[in-house]
């Protein structure tokens, strides 16, 4: 996963995919720009449809990078304005390059994955290294370096989303963590940043119900989630519970509003998590009457007012 | 799935590249800051396999790796017949983009409903679940390679 970006708009503006697009280049180059001194980027490929030939994707060009990584970009951009705004929301970029950090270097990529299919699976924006047997994903390659570990993640997460503050699109959820870019695995992350704790609680939520599957699904599908959230914070023991939960299982809280998190281990999201889990989320979903019982409930105020059932 | 070099799926490789080893991958002229997958060998029944192992996902980027080596390996006028992925499980998110034949290991895209092959192979990409790792490789014995 290593980091991986969600985008959204914050206001309610349409943004043309022109614009998009251009703001999700932007947002790349300052990741990179964030990162410079670790990750350099090398190449840009952009692919129509897919990134790969063997997933049916079309490489329509291949860049090699200077160190001005800016005026590579301000050139693709005239370069893309050949292409419809349909064309522009099936575009995928990939930036290819090396890592360096201590005396490992390692290739790595950042993709973004735009308005393609591809988003709905890994997010927005993915950086990451190419996995390798000691170093399985960039977090493995941080933590072995724990003296970067505070500007890698730590710095990145706090001050990203103040870095592109300008750009129409802005951060929803930003998070480090091993395996398969999924913001409904709260468990596999290290270190995460939500706009509002909303988020984080509806990422919460989300988790345990791929998690727990059906019986979970039944549960909690009658609620529209923001009602469930409410509900959750409505309750001022969860908000203090969760405070406790996150010092015992060392995951730092560093800021109020939109709310950054690091783990001090890999397994501190999970520790959180699973506690989280077990003392509140699964209780709610078992209190709450779920989907059966509620559908027997509209029955029997229906019957119960004397109407029958006589034909299908 | 901690170990090097490949996966013994047709009994003992006559010819093996360990490819987190830099002089396997100077031996082959694979480039160190390219994606590259965990090894490529030779089995007795002729099939040269470039093999990437993964835990639970990630596909894409796996898919990558081979792309990559295969690419690299046939510039250097290598042989490769054949594309494994070995892994854990399909991660959840990517059950909506990707299915595995229970019966051929073949990797498909739900987008098309093909199979997924690399650029100038015959052969679809495998992949194999470590929990089913011992009942294939029996099974793909029983075919008598060597």
């Amino acid at each position: 996963m290593g980091l991986n970006i969600h985008l959204d708009q914050r206001q309610i503006m349409y943004i043309t995919p022109d614009i998009e697009t251009s703001s999700r280049l932007d947002i790349a180059s300052q990741v990179l720009a964030f990162y410079r001194d670790y990750f350099t980027a090398k190449n840009l490929s952009i692919w129509r449809r897919a990134p790969l030939q063997s997933l049916g994707g079309t490489l329509l060009r291949q860049i090699l990078l200077s160190e001005q990584i800016g005026r590579d970009l301000a050139d693709v951009k005239q370069y893309l304005n050949a292409f419809s705004w349909q064309e522009k929301t099936d575009l995928i970029f990939v930036f290819t390059g090396e890592w360096t950090i201590g005396n490992t270097k390692i290739a790595g990529f950042l993709n973004i994955y735009g308005r393609t299919r591809w988003s709905s699976t890994y997010g927005d924006i993915e950086l990451n290294v190419y996995p390798t047997q000691d170093f399985p994903d960039l977090i493995h390659l941080i933590k072995a370096n724990p003296d970067l570990e505070g500007f890698l993640v730590r710095d990145f997460l706090i001050q990203f989303s103040t870095i592109i503050k300008d750009e129409p699109l802005k951060v929803a959820v930003m998070y480090f963590g091993v395996g398969v870019p999924s913001r409904y695995e709260v468990n596999v992350v290290t270190g995460a940043y939500y706009r509002s704790e909303d988020t984080l609680w509806a990422d919460c939520l989300r988790t345990i119900i791929e998690e727990q599957g059906q019986s979970m699904k039944d549960s909690f599908t009658p609620y529209t989630q923001k009602f469930l959230v409410s509900g959750l914070k409505g309750v001022p023991a969860f908000t203090s519970f969760v405070e406790e939960l996150l010092a015992k299982h060392h995951v730092a809280r560093e800021e109020s509003g939109s709310i950054v998190l690091i783990g001090r281990n890999l397994d501190s999201f999970r520790n959180f998590y699973e506690e989280l889990s077990l003392r509140v989320l699964k209780p709610v979903a078992e209190e709450l009457p779920d989907r059966t019982e509620l559908l027997e409930r509209i029955k029997s105020a229906i019957e119960g007012r004397g109407l029958k059932q006589t034909k299908l | 799935m901690s170990y090097k070099g490949a996966t013994r799926l047709y009994g003992e490789p006559d010819e093996e590249y360990d490819l987190d080893n830099p002089d396997d991958l100077n031996k082959l002229g694979l480039a160190s800051d390219r994606p590259h997958a965990d090894a490529y060998c030779h089995f007795k029944n002729c099939k040269w396999v470039v093999e990437e192992r993964k835990g639970v996902g990630h596909v894409m980027v796996a898919l990558t790796q081979l792309e990559s080596t295969v690419r690299q390996l046939l510039d250097n006028k290598r042989v490769v017949t054949d594309t494994v992925i070995i892994m854990e499980k399909l991660h959840y998110s990517e059950r909506n983009r990707f299915l595995v034949d229970p019966i051929t290991h073949q990797l498909r895209s739900k987008d098309t409903g093909d199979n997924i092959r690399i650029q100038n192979l015959q052969e679809p990409v495998k992949v194999y679940f470590k929990r089913d790792l011992s009942r294939i490789i029996a099974e793909l014995r029983e075919f008598k390679w060597d």
